[in-house]
């Protein structure tokens, strides 16, 4: 997600809830695989990036919902905005887990979940102007 | 064990559902492209085929509809998965062949449910053919 400029709202709204996508699948897997992998003290962490993420898809189907082919570009800017804070709090919480935590696969999937939040401030902080 | 295949191109969404889909008893099976796709329902006759519609080379749509076109690949169960929830996309997928379909993000319990229905009366379909 290098920049919006230029792109169709379809391809945006794709974009941002692939990413969002990425950040609840990869929490669901975390706590799924928190009690084998030893990590059930992070189990409340999980959830709230998880329930972040649920946060951060609704605000997108807020702000471009399906149906509509010519969301106003107040509404783009209400979503970066409101991405914006959400986002810099998920990616507080998972720089920290990343410190914290040691299972290779579940530090894997941490950084995944950060990439897609990264992808997600990028957004955020840029100029949107879609077509 | 069922036996699936996953046609996806992204390469977190490959890994996020494989993963689930393993720790649930199913082998999974992956595809990248809707070619890969369909080649792989050919010579591997899976139980169950998820594929996004969105893909490189030979688009789900397409890949579907070459499934269900071929003797020996027409009675597998085929879900599809999109980012889109619109009537439409159902439609078209319905059109394509597809028995089913799902929407990014994915909710896992709603999809085993699927999974679950479109087996079993495969199953039943089988053993009927049978008695």
């Amino acid at each position: 997600m290098k920049t919006l400029k230029g792109e169709s709202l379809a391809d945006l709204r794709h974009e941002l809830t692939t990413e969002v996508n990425h950040i609840l699948g990869f929490s669901d897997l975390l706590i799924e695989e928190a009690e084998e992998l030893n990590l059930e003290a992070f189990l409340p962490v999980f959830r709230q990036i998880r329930s972040g993420g649920h946060e951060l898809l609704e605000s997108i189907q807020t702000n471009l919902p399906e149906e509509t082919d010519s969301a106003q570009k107040s509404n783009l800017v209400v979503l970066q905005e409101g991405l914006h804070s959400k986002v810099a709090q998920l990616l507080e919480t998972s720089s920290s887990l990343l410190e914290n935590l040691e299972h290779p696969q579940a530090l894997a999937d941490l950084r995944a979940i950060s990439e897609a939040l990264n992808h997600l401030m990028e957004f955020s902080e840029s100029g949107a102007d879609p077509r | 064990m069922p036996k699936v295949l996953l046609v996806e191109d992204n390469e977190m969404n490959r890994d996020m559902l494989s993963r689930r889909l393993a720790r649930r008893g199913f082998n999974v099976l992956m595809a990248i492209d809707g070619e890969q796709g369909v080649l792989l329902a050919k010579s591997e006759l899976p139980d169950l085929i998820l594929m996004d519609m969105s893909l490189p080379v030979i688009d789900g749509w397409e890949a579907a509809r070459q499934i269900k076109a071929e003797a020996s690949t027409q009675s597998i169960p085929l879900i599809a998965l999109t980012a889109h929830a619109m009537a439409g996309d159902r439609d078209k997928a319905l059109q394509a062949g597809c028995d089913d379909f799902d929407t990014k993000p994915i909710e896992l319990s709603r999809l085993l449910d699927k999974m679950d229905r479109l087996l079993n009366h495969k199953m039943l379909t089988v053993q009927s053919k049978h008695t």
